[in-house]
């Protein structure tokens, strides 16, 4: 009988009006109009008499323009109010703003405020609010106190019929189409007016007007110098808020800086195109636009570039913004089902001696150093060299004088002709297969880990048996043929052993992960973007302590299908995985969070990483000539002369060693770089625990 | 349902207040307009007291002619706040005399002005939940008549400003609901941009609050603000 209105969940009664869902027509009609909406005055004020009174503010303008025909408060903002007035003369619907300076006033406000105004009224634009006039006026007002006479300063203005983009987004989300026609058109007047040597500095929802006819109408052009200069200026009547947090306000701006040019004005579009798209403003840890509101990824290039803490990183100008934009797939502007968000891909580490073979390579060439180098976390490590560090073992288990019986274990295969190879083959598949039993029937990890790697290594002793055994039969054969089904054999108990290896890395990972998901404490894991553009929480990483301080570094990594290769490249011999380390080495851009007593630690790591290399040439060198000086004999070397130079790169080797424990104790580390993502560890525990609670809240 | 009469003067409940008391005519001329938007709620609580659909349409229309005759502006207390309270208070009391009442006094004069609905409103009675205390029932009445009356302010509104199409087809974006695909498929059809179309949805939005208030404002007295009748009116249609 009565349907069910599917916003709010109640019976929508037969009378109601229009059909509509009245909860939600008086719902709606209970939020208060956004800020700078249609204020109608003659509903601010009944009397008992019923007659309307017009705000005082109103009364007071009447008197003060007896050209105009004064007749709405449309606006009102930090700067000023905003009335609908027409010109008599002309017959016209115009703006008059007004800028209330505090009544201390500051005496060259006036040619400022000039000056500004001429600079504005050059301006001459289809989607620029144009300026008619401007002046000051002396509020009549009942102050005897002559020091706070009030000097009213005024401009006329365009008159938009519509509604801002703030009131727009409060209805609800705009369709990305919308959002980039809008964003088009604004990089136009913004174009033009940089083109002019103008640059708005407060792009804000409020600031952009929609017309009826949906051209968009920037308003309130270069007013912010204006006003920031003396802060009081920004108080009206102290009723209504002043300057709010400046969430489009670009970094530099933020800051303070001299140098706040036109890219400012792309950074605040940035933001505005992001809540346009998702309804939110991006701060802290925020995800993309695609992630966020299910728009299509294409976008959000385009909205986390304009949006770039580093104005160098930025689209330069309007036109570059424009371009971008207007080079969009149509396809990509339909709002398309949110998608599930894609993993983040872990890259793998190298080690430590890849990264500083890399990293001293790169000095070489006369790139920036890398960051300190990390520690061999196992989590990451590949199958194969996992394999090589339990080929290593068990060689040097088997080669061990002690362990006795070795030689005689090989003795023995050479007894059992037929069956030697087999033995060892037979003996890693029934390791594997014990292995692959123990994996099913057992659910604890850590006894996975254990059995597995037990069993991976005994496996990699057989394989090794296996083709030692050919070592020890081939001096046997005369045809140097090998035994029928060597290679098979062998193949078969590689492949045996490396699938247990791989059951025990497996377990090893689950295991760490296990591990480490409850002890985070100095972990932390930071989309890329967000590191990109400093939105960190503002601790910094090493004390913990606030700071608002960001430091930019340049992180490189390699890509995961270029780390694989590299390390392939460096068991085919060295060159070439240096080759493909360089070739495919990317660079990212992040700017971190350290207070002033730490902004240096970082470097302080990279200088020790880098001295490295040259620090045991140093001592090898001068142990070298301790020994060579007194004896000055050459060739061939005396003994103190050998003796200097081993020793000296001895104790260079051991100082780096040193050097480089205490770095990989020391906080902080880039522990990996994947696209999407970067990992920190060793960093504050207040840091990482803030970047949590960020990731929650988002 | 709809008011036939014309533009509402000003907080007409405010003037009945102020100016009951001396008797003045446009206090009277005022209190009549309101008890002709609102009789709908009346006869819903007639109803819910048991009434017949007869009795309860013969009981309103002597109301209102009693209203208008003899002009309760002197029981108009100002410190009653709204105008809805008084007016149920007021029915009480006429349905607890009524049965003392011999006279049926049908249709003077006055009553021609105001155009009753009674098979409509008997109609609704029905298909509206049987269940409530009448007082709950009146205020639901009451608030979904209040709403009729601005939807109709609002759409003759835009009739007389040649935007009768533009209503009728933003309308269902009253409700706050803005689905993109369809905004897009009517702002094609109204030849308008969609940015355009966006701005006219939020007008339509802020003329509807702003008449909604307005009309709010005429039922209440000094003491009691628009939000807080808004408030009321919120909880009275769930009821």
């Amino acid at each position: 009988m009565n349907t069910i209105c599917p916003q709010c969940q109640q019976s929508i009664p037969a009378n109601a009006p229009g059909g509509l869902c009245p909860h939600c027509l008086l719902r709606n009609s209970a939020q208060g109009p956004a800020n700078g909406s249609l204020l109608n005055a003659a509903y601010a004020v009944t009397t008992p008499q019923g007659a309307v009174q017009a705000t005082p503010a109103i009364a007071e303008l009447v008197q003060l323009f007896p050209h105009l025909e004064i007749m709405d408060l449309i606006g009102h903002g930090g700067m000023g109010a905003v009335y609908k007035a027409r010109q008599r003369k002309l017959d016209r619907m115009i703006a008059v703003k007004i800028i209330r300076p505090d009544a201390t006033g500051d005496p060259a406000f006036a040619e400022r405020f000039a000056r500004e105004a001429r600079t504005l009224a050059r301006l001459s634009h289809p989607s620029i609010v144009g300026i008619h006039d401007f002046g000051e006026v002396d509020a009549k007002s009942e102050e005897k106190d002559p020091a706070r006479r009030n000097t009213l300063y005024y401009f006329l203005m365009e008159y938009v019929d519509g509604a801002n983009l703030r009131q727009l987004m409060h209805s609800g989300k705009i369709s990305p189409e919308l959002a980039v026609s809008m964003i088009s058109q604004i990089c136009d007047a913004l174009q033009y007016a940089h083109g002019e040597g103008i640059v708005h500095r407060d792009i804000k929802p409020e600031n952009i007007l929609i017309d009826s006819r949906g051209r968009v109408k920037i308003a309130d052009f270069g007013l912010a110098k204006l006003v920031t200069r003396s802060g009081d200026d920004w108080t009206l009547t102290g009723t209504h808020q002043v300057m709010g947090t400046p969430r489009y306000m670009a970094p530099e701006q933020m800051e303070g800086s001299r140098n706040v040019d036109q890219r400012a004005d792309i950074y605040s579009l940035g933001v505005i195109f992001y809540e346009m798209l998702t309804g939110t403003i991006p701060a802290g840890h925020f995800d993309p636009p695609s992630r966020k509101s299910g728009v299509h990824p294409g976008l959000d290039e385009i909205v986390l570039r304009a949006m770039s803490s580093d104005p160098q990183r930025r689209y330069q100008s309007a036109t570059e913004l424009r371009v971008a934009v207007d080079q969009l797939d149509p396809a990509m502007l339909h709002r398309m089902p949110a998608q599930t968000p894609s993993q983040p891909s872990h890259t793998g580490l190298s080690t430590i001696i890849d990264r500083e073979i890399a990293g001293t390579w790169r000095m070489m060439m006369g790139s920036e150093p890398t960051t300190a180098p990390s520690t061999v976390s196992p989590e990451r490590t590949r199958p194969f060299l996992l394999l090589l560090i339990l080929f290593a073992a068990s060689a040097a288990t088997a080669s061990m004088p002690w362990i006795g019986g070795t030689p005689r274990a090989i003795n023995a295969v050479r007894q059992f002709r037929g069956g030697d190879l087999a033995s060892g083959t037979g003996a890693a598949a029934i390791m594997g297969l014990c292995a692959m039993i123990w994996i099913i029937v057992s659910a604890s990890v850590r006894r996975n880990v254990i059995v597995t790697g037990v069993l991976a290594f005994l496996s990699c002793c057989s394989l090794l048996l296996t083709i030692l055994s050919w070592q020890e039969i081939q001096p046997e054969f005369t045809t140097m043929q090998p035994l029928p089904g060597f290679h098979i054999a062998v193949i078969l108990s590689a492949t045996i052993t490396a699938l247990t290896a791989a059951a025990f890395r497996q377990n090893l990972v689950a295991w760490i992960k296990e591990t480490q998901e409850t002890d985070l404490s100095d972990f932390a894991r930071v989309p890329s973007h967000v590191a990109e553009t400093g939105h960190l929480p503002d601790i910094c990483m090493t004390c913990g302590c606030q700071t608002h301080d960001r430091l930019r570094r340049t992180i490189e990594y390699q890509p995961k299908w270029a780390e694989s290769m590299m390390i392939l490249g460096f068991i085919m011999g060295g060159i070439p995985g240096l080759i493909i380390a360089v070739l495919t080495q990317k660079q990212t851009h992040v700017a971190l969070p350290f207070c002033s007593k730490h902004k240096s630690h970082l470097s302080h790591l990279v200088k020790v990483a880098s001295i490295g290399w040259l620090l045991p040439a140093l001592t090898g060198g001068v142990g070298f000539l301790v020994g060579y000086l007194p004896t000055h004999k050459l060739p061939p070397l005396q003994p103190p002369a050998i003796a200097g130079l081993v020793l000296g790169i001895a104790l260079g080797l051991i100082a780096y060693i040193v050097a480089l424990i205490w770095l990989s104790l020391n906080r902080v580390k880039i522990e990996q770089k994947a696209e999407h993502e970067v990992l920190f560890s060793r960093v504050a525990p207040k840091f990482a625990k803030a970047v949590r609670e960020m990731s929650v809240k988002a | 349902m709809s008011d036939p009469s014309g533009r509402f003067v000003t907080t007409q409940w405010n003037l009945v207040l102020t100016a009951g008391q001396q008797g003045a005519p446009e206090a009277s001329d005022a209190l009549a307009a309101l008890c002709q938007a609102y009789w709908h709620p009346l006869y819903v609580y007639a109803r819910r007291r048991g009434k017949s659909a007869e009795d309860a349409s013969d009981l309103t229309q002597s109301f209102f002619a009693t209203v208008i005759e003899k002009s309760f502006l002197e029981s108009a207390d100002p410190d009653r706040g709204r105008f809805r309270t008084f007016l149920l208070t007021l029915f009480q009391r006429f349905l607890g005399q009524e049965y003392r009442r011999e006279q049926t006094q049908k249709h003077g004069g006055h009553l021609k002005k105001i155009a009753f609905n009674f098979d409509a409103a008997e109609q609704l009675c029905l298909q509206n939940s049987a269940d409530v205390a009448p007082e709950v029932a009146f205020e639901k009445e009451w608030a979904l008549t209040l709403l009729g009356h601005v939807m109709d302010r609002l759409a003759e509104d835009y009739q007389q400003r040649g935007k009768s199409e533009l209503f009728q087809k933003c309308r269902p974006w009253l409700n706050g609901n803005v689905d993109g695909a369809s905004e897009a498929k009517l702002a094609k059809e109204l030849g308008m941009t969609e940015g355009a179309l966006r701005v006219a949805i939020h007008r339509l939005r802020e003329r509807f609050r702003e008449l909604l208030r307005a009309e709010i404002a005429e039922t209440i007295g000094p003491d009691t603000t628009v939000d807080e009748e808004l408030a009321h009116l919120r909880q009275a249609l769930i009821g």
